[in-house]
């Protein structure tokens, strides 16, 4: 609460100060948009769920010299509809299951930079901060320290490379992706090659540290990476490059128990991609994820609302091996129609998702979109349903 | 008779030199390169918009952009808001892209280098491979014209064995005193016409004058069109190779 009082003040100085500026040293960038959501878990003729998000974002950047940049990212959202009301009740009924409001405002940071402002049975606002640095550059040498986006991973669905923030691919509506809490320092070694290491905080004091050095090599990127990630070891590589004229990249990490290093085996993510562009803009991409740990029988999380806790590089997903594969095309640069899906050789289950996104106007988009989960009854998505949306976003 | 064979010999040699100075056609891949070394600098920053003409909507892009020699570009885009910051960074055969509101970076591959450059009718390819067009192509001048006032050489361009080209052949105008780029009928590996580009509206630019508007017309496609501004342009500017980086990628604005 402190927190966002005293941004708001440096904020409101911020804009004042700098309102004389002729030079752009201030940038304010960032959407407003309306989600409609309806979930529909059984047959269509079942209960519709649905569920309504306005949704803010606001980045501020901020250049005071060359060589120094401050960033500032805020969501602001409110949710509201049955599907709150329908977490709420559960709440009343299941223990550990959290009420709508304790489950969005969490945040996984060092730093508690999320907060519910006012919520009741059948909403929610809240507010959540996901950038907040200071980059300092000079010469070949960067150094942004405060909550950022530390983007190791390279392949376009799982990114096991992606060992200090994780992201949830079917959280389609936040590109951005979440920050976390660190120390980032880059040296540029080459004109595409660099050595970087970073150190991260969480909200449970666990600590990410790890080093990577990356370079281009035969036309192709490549990474290695070392370090430790909470209670283990890790160690990986990555590459991007290409196969004749199709992009083919992958990356892989291996994760071992450090406290109990001789009684444990390790952990072995690989994730490998290739696509290919034809002239007419229609693209095809491909996927396969391995996971050592993953279970080759049913690869469920339980509810829903589990997918999204807690999922680290090692729990992309719970299964052994997942496929991936995406057809997109622009029927025309304004309407881009794209079908992407995943399945689950062990448990036969799937997830489909279509969508069609219209841009009406130069900064004013229409998406309409589903995710189709099928499956058995606790298999990886066998118990999701089917959901559907509806989005209306202006880019500011 | 002595002296008269010399006199023939002298007239002989004078119009043989006269000949090749008054008859002589310059050299194709000589005019080509000199226009194309015009049309781009040894390096050069400046401000373009682009306008994707289609039947029933149009698209405007705003962009930095900076180069040096052929082998490295860095474009910026500035507009639209929801494109803004993406940054395209070309290094020889190496190409980017660089989206800072999800901090990724991704390596273009050359099937995507093929495809058309957010939406218009130019591909990743003909953005950043300028330096094929005289290194790439055998040039012949098949003709002379004149467009809006300006005389020209018309050259033929024919793909050598090897190079990795898109086209079969290109046909571009370019004024003979000015080296301006004034036309050109872009053909594909059949012989079938594809896309006529037409160049105008010369202004200063920087220390040069250039054509600043550039038409793209694929001819198949009714009510298409591709439109270019320089907004903004300056040459032989003082950016070296460590611009072209994955670092500055990141910084520039």
């Amino acid at each position: 609460m402190r927190i966002y009082k005293f941004l708001f003040i440096f904020l409101l100085l911020f804009t004042t100060l700098l309102s004389g500026h002729a030079q752009k040293k201030f940038d304010v960038s960032g959407h407003l948009e309306t989600l409609e959501m309806a979930w529909v878990q059984g047959k269509v003729d079942s209960a519709w769920q649905t569920m309504s998000t306005i949704y803010n974002r606001l980045d501020f950047r901020w250049y005071p010299t060359r060589s120094l940049t401050f960033h500032l990212g805020a969501r602001n959202l409110l949710d509201y509809g049955q599907i709150v009301t329908t977490v709420n009740n559960w709440a009343k009924v299941i223990p550990g299951q959290e009420d709508y409001s304790k489950f969005v405002s969490k945040d996984e940071g060092y730093f508690d930079l999320t907060e519910a402002w006012s919520s009741g049975n059948s909403y929610t606002l809240y507010s959540n901060i996901d950038r907040l640095y200071g980059r300092w550059t000079t010469g070949n040498f960067e150094a942004t320290v405060g909550r950022q986006r530390i983007n190791w991973g390279i392949n376009l669905v799982w990114n096991p490379n992606d060992i200090f923030n994780t992201f949830n691919y079917f959280n389609f509506d936040y590109v951005e992706r979440p920050g976390c809490d660190a120390v980032h320092l880059q040296y540029y070694t080459g004109m595409t090659s660099s050595l970087q290491t970073a150190f991260k905080i969480d909200h449970n004091e666990n600590i990410t540290a790890a080093a990577m050095y990356k370079f281009n090599k035969w036309n192709y990127d490549f990474q290695f990476l070392g370090g430790k990630m909470t209670d283990d070891y890790v160690l990986g590589l990555g590459w991007s490059g290409q196969i004749e004229k199709a992009g083919f990249n992958g990356e892989a990490t291996y994760f071992h128990d450090a406290d109990n290093y001789s009684d444990t085996t390790g952990q072995l993510v690989a994730s490998i991609g290739a696509n290919y562009t034809f002239r007419s803009g229609l693209y095809f991409q491909l996927s396969g994820l391995y996971n050592s740990e993953g279970t080759t029988g049913k690869a469920g999380r339980g509810n829903m609302f589990a997918m999204n806790l807690d999922i680290s590089p090692k729990t992309l997903t719970l299964a052994r091996y997942s496929l991936f594969a995406q057809v997109a095309y622009p029927i025309t640069p304004l309407i881009n129609a794209d079908v992407s899906g995943i399945y689950n050789p062990n448990d036969r289950s799937g997830f489909i998702g279509p969508s069609v996104d219209i841009s009406l106007k130069p900064n004013l988009s229409f998406l309409l979109t589903a995710q189709v989960f099928t499956g058995d009854k606790g298999s990886e998505f066998g118990d999701y349903g089917t959901l559907a949306y509806m989005r209306l976003k202006w880019s500011f | 008779m002595k002296s008269k064979a010399i006199i023939t010999w002298i007239l002989a040699l004078l119009l043989l030199t006269g000949n090749s100075i008054l008859g002589q056609q310059p050299d194709a891949k000589d005019i080509v390169k000199k226009a194309t070394d015009k049309l781009n600098g040894e390096s050069s920053k400046g401000k373009m918009s682009m306008k994707i003409i289609r039947p029933s909507w149009t698209r405007e892009i705003e962009m930095k952009v900076w180069s040096l020699g052929t082998e490295y570009y860095m474009i910026y885009i500035t507009a639209p808001a929801r494109e803004e910051g993406q940054v395209f960074l070309k290094r020889d055969q190496d190409m980017w892209n660089y989206m800072p509101n999800i901090n990724r970076m991704i390596k273009i591959p050359p099937s995507m280098m093929m495809q058309s450059w957010m939406g218009s009718d130019f591909t990743n390819n003909d953005l950043v491979k300028v330096s094929s067009m005289v290194e790439d192509y055998t040039h012949k001048i098949t003709g002379q014209d004149t467009i809006e006032g300006f005389e020209c050489w018309i050259i033929e361009f024919t793909p050598k064995p090897n190079a990795a080209v898109v086209w079969g052949k290109i046909e571009m105008w370019i004024s003979k005193v000015e080296l301006y780029e004034l036309k050109a009928l872009y053909y594909d590996e059949s012989g079938k016409l594809v896309n006529k580009e037409f160049m105008s509206d010369v202004e200063q630019m920087g220390d040069r004058k250039l054509p600043s508007h550039m038409e793209m017309i694929p001819v198949d496609k009714e009510g298409h069109k591709t439109v270019m501004d320089f907004v903004d342009m300056e040459f032989n500017v003082d950016i070296g190779e460590d611009f072209f980086s994955i670092q500055n990628m990141k910084r520039v604005r």
